[in-house]
This record gives C-alpha cells, structure tokens and sequence, in this order.
C-alpha cells in the first residue's frame, strides 16, 4: 500500500478525519487524499483532489459523499460509488460551490440522486455512468460541462410520477458524447443557454431533451423517447434525428426556433393509445421559427406543422409519407418555400383551418397535393410537364 | 480444461481474503492484474489494472469477465494473443457497465474485445489490432478514441444506441464500422477495409466521418439517418448508399468511388454536395426524392443523376464532364434550374411525363425561371 499518513497537525488538514469519527486520512503517492468505505459516509470539507481506493457503499438514511468545498476533484477511479435502501443522494453538494469535478466512475443505486449539485457552478462531470438511482442520475449547476457520461434508468420507476432526468444541468452548460437511457424524466434536462452535441437519448419516459431558452443541440439522435427534442424559445437544433417518438420528434414550445438539416422518422406512433387517439408530427413548430433542410418521413400525423404560428419559414424540406398532412399551417405571414411533399396520405400542403391561415407566401414548393385556403399568395400548376413556366414563384403540383 | 490448468486460472475476488495473497492493489487500490494470473478471469465487481503486458494461452480467451460493474485500465500495456488462443476479452453473459480504457488487445485468434453480450458499456483509447476476429463486439454505448486495425472479421460491432466518437478503422477484413439502430458517429475514420467503411441501423447520425478504399462500399446507412460533413472516396462499391427512405445526405464530397457517389432510396434528400470521377455515375435516385445544389463531374463512363423513381424533385444541380448529366427513366419528376456544360454524351436525357425544360444561352439570358442550362 503506497500511502503514508497524513498529519491531521498539517495546516491543509481537509477536515475528513473530524467528520469519518477518527478514521485516519491516507494520501496517495500522487498527493492525493484516498477515500475508503471505513470512512463512509463522507464529507469533504476542504478543497482538494480526492481519489476512491475501493467501492464504496452508503447506508441507510445518509448521503454517500458530502462536498462541503469548493474546488474539489473527485476521482471515482473506475469504482463504483452504491448506494442502499433508504439512502439519500450518492454525491451531494448541500451549499452553492465552485469549481468541483466528479469523475471516472460508477453511481447507482442511490435512493435520491446519484449526483445533487444543481447551485453550484463550473462543474465538471467526466466518464461516469450514473445507474439506477431514484432521482435524477446527475444534476448539476450554473456553467457545467458533462462528457463522455451515460445516465440509464434513473428515476422513481413509479408510472404515474416520472420524476428523474438522466442529466439535468443548469444554465450554460456543456453536454457533449453522452448517452441517456430509460430514464423516468427526460433524457437530458438542458437549462438555458447549454449546448449539446453528439449524443444518444433511448427510451425515456418524457422528452429525449428536454431543452430551455436558447439551447443548441448538435448532432444528437432520440428514439423511443416520449418526444425525442423539445426546445423552449429561441433554440437551435441541427443535424439531429428524431425517431419512434411516442409523440413528436421535435418540437419547440416557445418559438423563434431554427431546426436545421434534422431528420424526423416514424413519430407519433404510440403502442397504448388505440390508432386513432395517437398524435404526433415529425417537426412542430411555434410562432417566429424555421424549419430549413430537414427530412420528416413516415410520421403518424403532419411530417412538419405549424399550427396557429405565425411568421415562420419552412423551407427546403422534405415531407413524405405521413399519415396525415406533409406540411399542415394555419398561421400568419408565413414563408413557405420551396418543400418537396410527395405521397402523404393527407395533402402534401395544407392550409385550411378554421381562422387564421392566411397572408402565408407559399412559393416553388412541389407536391403532390395543394390544399391551400384563399387570402394566401399562391400560384400553382398542375402536371405542367414540358411546357414553359415564366411564373418564378409557381408551385408544381403532380 | 485441465485440472492444472485450472488451477492457473486466477478467479479475483476482491472479497475473498483467501484470494487475497494473489491480488496486488495498486497505489490506489486498484486490482492488479500480471502475467502470473493469465487466464484472467474477473467474476467480482471492482477496479482493475494492468501492470505488464499480458500474453495469452491457447484454447483460453484472455481475461474473462463474469460480473458487472467492471473497470479495466490497460494502463498502457497490451494483451497479447497467441496461437490458439480465444478473445482477449471476453464478456460470457448478459452484465453490464463495463468500462474498458488506455491500451491495446493483439493478435487474438478470435475477436480482441468481445463484450456484446454485455450492455452499458464504455470504451475509451483501446487498440484492438490483428486479431482474427473483430475488433470490437460491444453493445453499446460510449465508444471513445478507439482503433482496430488488421482483424480479420468487422472493426467494429456495435449494438443500438451508441455514441461512436474519433475512432478510426483501417486494414480490417470486414466492415470497418458496423452500427445497430440509432448511434451516432462522428469524427472517425476508416479506411482499406475489405467489405464495407460505415454501415448503420436506422436513424442514425453520421457527422464529419471519413471512408476511403473499402472494398465494397463507402457508407451504407439504414432508414431516416442523416449522413454531413464526410468525405467518402475510392470505395469498391458505391460511395454511400441507402436502401431505405428519409435519408438526408448534405455537404459531402463523394470522390472516385467505383460505383455510384450516392444512392438514395425514397424521400430522401440530397444536397449540397460535391461529387467527382464516380465510375457508375454520381447520384442514383428512387421515388420522391429531393436532390438539390450538388456539383457532380468526371463520371466520364456514367450518369451524373439517374433517376429510376417517381416524383422527385431534381434542382439546381452543377453536371459537367459526365456521359450524361442527367438521365429521368422514371416519370412525374420535376427537373429544374440544372445546369450541364461539357457531358460527352448527352446533357440531358429525360423521358416523357416530366416537367423539364431545357435552354441553351446563345448571348442572352432567358426570362424563363426554371429552365435547365445546357451550355
């Protein structure tokens, strides 16, 4: 054992002998302080670099380790940090802190969270896979960056709650190469401001990303989620796919959205619901947003719709074989242009509501079925095959 | 196996103070694992390290795990396979959350690293090299800075729902990358792998990818997979391929391939794209397809879009230096806005109930919007 003991008379003296009732502090050859089941549960209370020598498992009623600190680095060092029955969080962090990383390792089986640390800030959660806990996997403050982590079936498992993200973090964050599965919330919880990229959402109860203000989410795909991505205002998501939603792919609640070259595929298709009560469109979008260069194939209802949204654009897309409408709007000042929405089982294009639905540009698109309702600006025509077209807006009906 | 043999395997039990006198812990409490102990088999959850190199032994796999919740750090050194030996590592049942990281798997007479019987699993900067098998068979789901090179069988296997990042694949006799449904790729490379570079499941994400000189084909993804930021080139087959529809393929280059450049199954959409020297052809197109703002050129044997299908959209496409710029067998097809200089055979070649119109500017520009340019 390459340790030596550490003089609790030392002035950098973390505190833990004061809180493990008397168990001696071991340093690692590196310098740092090593963390054993002995002295479960733990507290930090001073800054440093900790490092677990073993598995550690909590006990009933406590938290498994306590940062009282900031600027802590917590190295789980491959080990798997368990709780029981009747524990709390495996990770906890009580007071708003700076500066703390939690790493390289296994945190199941916690009876609240895996990891509790939403007030504090600039955090760093690296190379966990975080399992089975009752809350969320890992929650996580103000300007956190989270890689390479995967989160599976966190949450409470009871059907008619749903409480537990695989990840939630904080306003601007970092969420990039993580994989979130049959969680009980949502898959990744993203506050405003966090960008995500390049990761996997399975199977979760609620959404596959769940995303507030301002969110940026890159190359990511979810399946199999209640719906795959959700977005509040003015959020961006490109190069994306969304399949097997149990209601829509990708949906932004807020507006002022871009989705941007995204694929939507086989949403809507909920197995509990009898045929007719399922819902779900490809892409749904709110007032103010575009929807640019995306494929919505094969969706239950509308592959992109934009019901009662007024100022949006839709533009170069591809909407083919829903179930219902390829492009379904009925707001306002809309730039329709230049979709391509053959072999819906609805109208390729359809506009046609009750009110609104009018003033809507709708230019150069190509379909196999126009529904548009009058006071829009439209021309269209029919099998034009070979003849001239001097119109440069004219929409081509097949 | 033999009673002597037997007894050499080395079962590490962390809990088991009888065992204890095999098991070094590392300065950090960490198993070690030495060459004393091969055949490793690891049927206790815990942390594991090498501390040597490890050669195998025939007719065993290398290190053989039988529990969950296993972290193994190569620590830089490498498993080594010999003559009739199995996996280097090997999962034997339905476990899960293992993490393998930091070294390489050899010259294995099975498959390098085998642990697709196993879910929740992580890999991060392990070589697996010339193995006779596959590099890597793993369910899922963090595949991280990995390469396989020189196996005998795929690269990689991969189950559903991984995230593929900066791996390269190269010198395999199989597919070099080979992906259940919904995974994400991106960042990584393969190249000179003899059947396929990247297959997919459905709904897939490949970004920023590179695939070179496979034997067949270049990329062949499944349904609705999105397909950007690739450079895909002199692949055997065709460069990326998709037999299903709502595949969205933009900003690739597609160079040199011997079939195809891309070919797209229904509603897919394909543009931006740049695509040169394909020897079928640059883009096979199928029913209620968008093909839109890709330069094809130097398919001087083949079509620079082939259109087989029904009611696509085929617009704004940059043809030169191919046999024929665009070719429409199908029908109902709108062909719009092209332009084609230079094809040797014939610019366009169109059948019957499409909508196209063609014009060839001699001075001035026509006041005909949707025209396709022959000049």
């Amino acid at each position: 054992m390459r340790s030596r003991l550490v003089s609790l008379k030392q002035g950098w003296r973390v505190g833990l002998g004061l809180l493990f009732g008397g168990a001696l502090n071991l340093v690692a050859a590196d310098g740092r302080i090593e963390l054993s089941q002995d002295m479960m549960p733990i507290t930090i209370s001073q800054s440093g670099n900790y490092v677990l020598t073993e598995s550690l498992t909590g006990t009933n009623g406590a938290h498994g380790i306590t940062i009282n600190a900031g600027d802590v680095d917590l190295d789980l060092n491959g080990y798997h940090l368990l709780g029981v029955a009747g524990s709390r969080d495996g990770v906890t962090v009580p007071l708003p802190r700076l500066n703390l990383t939690i790493r390289n390792g296994t945190i199941s089986g916690w009876g609240s969270n895996g990891v509790a640390m939403l007030s504090s800030t600039n955090c760093v959660v690296a190379d966990l896979r975080v399992f089975e806990n009752d809350a969320d996997g890992v929650n996580s403050g103000f300007a956190s960056i989270v890689t390479r982590c995967l989160f599976a079936y966190n949450g409470d498992a009871l059907p008619t709650n749903g409480i537990g993200d695989g990840i939630e973090v904080e306003n601007s964050s970092v969420i990039s190469d993580c994989v979130a599965i049959n969680n009980d919330e949502h898959g990744i919880d993203a506050h405003s401001g966090t960008t995500i990229r390049n990761c996997v959402m399975l199977d979760n109860r609620h959404d596959g990303i769940h995303g507030s203000k301002g969110v940026v989410i890159n190359g990511c795909v979810a399946s199999g989620n209640d719906e795959g991505v959700e977005v509040d205002v003015a959020s961006m998501v490109q190069q994306s796919v969304a399949t097997d939603s149990l209601e829509d792919g990708f949906r932004d609640i807020a507006g002022g959205c871009l989705f941007k070259a995204c694929t939507a595929y086989l949403n809507g298709y909920n197995p509990a619901e009898p045929f007719g009560n399922q819902i779900g469109d490809g892409i749904d979008i709110d007032h103010g947003s575009s929807v640019v260069e995306c494929v919505a194939y094969s969706n239950r209802q509308e592959g992109i719709e934009s019901s009662a949204a007024d100022g949006v654009q839709v533009l170069r897309n591809v909407a083919s074989n829903q179930l219902d409408e390829g492009i379904k709007h009925d707001g306002e000042n809309c730039r329709i242009d230049e979709n391509h929405m053959i072999h819906n089982a609805g109208d390729g294009l359809h506009i046609k509501p009750g009110s609104g639905g009018t003033n809507n540009m709708v230019t150069r698109n190509v379909s196999d079925g126009f529904d548009v309702k009058a006071g829009n600006h439209i021309d269209t025509v029919t099998n034009p095959g070979a003849s001239t077209i001097n119109d440069p807006w004219i929409n081509i009906d097949l | 196996m033999s009673h002597s043999k037997l007894l050499v395997r080395i079962h590490v039990i962390l809990a088991s103070a009888a065992l204890s006198a095999l098991s070094l812990f590392a300065g950090e409490g960490r198993l070690e694992l030495s060459q004393s102990m091969m055949p490793i088999t690891i049927s206790q959850s815990g942390s594991y390290v090498l501390t040597e190199d490890l050669t195998g032994t025939s007719g065993s796999h290398g290190i053989r795990i039988e529990t969950s919740d296993v972290s193994l750090d190569l620590n830089g050194f490498a498993l080594i396979g010999v003559s009739g030996s199995l996996d280097g590592i090997r999962v034997t049942g339905n476990y899960r959350n293992i993490s393998i990281r930091n070294g390489t798997v050899r010259s294995w007479r099975n498959d390098g690293v085998q642990i697709d019987a196993a879910s929740n699993c992580v890999l991060m900067v392990v070589r697996s090299v010339d193995n006779l098998g596959d590099g890597f068979r793993v369910d899922g789901n963090l595949i991280v800075d990995c390469e396989a090179r020189g196996n005998g069988g795929d690269g990689f296997q991969v189950g559903r729902g991984c995230v593929i990042l900066r791996c390269t694949a190269r010198d395999n006799g199989g597919n070099g990358i080979i992906t259940g449904d919904d995974c994400t790729l991106s960042l990584c490379v393969v190249r000179t792998n003899g059947a396929m570079g990247i297959v997919t499941g459905v709904g897939c994400s490949v970004l920023h990818c590179t695939s070179r000189e496979s034997g067949e084909s270049g990329v062949a993804v499944g349904t609705a997979t999105a397909v950007a930021g690739c450079a895909v080139g002199a692949n055997g087959g065709n460069g990326i391929e998709c037999t299903g529809g709502g595949v969205r393929i933009g900003d690739c280059t597609v160079h040199a391939n011997a079939h195809y450049g891309i070919v797209v199954g229904q509603a897919s959409l394909v543009r931006d794209n740049t695509l040169r020297a394909n020897g079928a052809g640059g883009i096979l197109v199928s029913n209620h397809a968008y093909v839109v703002a890709n330069s094809i050129s130097d398919s001087a044997s083949g079509t620079g879009i082939m259109v087989f299908g029904v009611r696509s959209r085929i617009e704004g496409n940059h043809l030169t230096q191919n046999s024929i710029g665009i070719d429409v067998d199908g029908s109902d097809c709108v062909i719009v806005k092209n332009t084609a200089a230079g094809n040797t055979s014939d610019d366009y070649q169109i059948g019957v109930g499409n909508h196209f119109e063609e014009y060839s500017p001699a001075g001035s520009m026509p006041n005909r919007p949707w025209v396709n340019f022959e000049f």
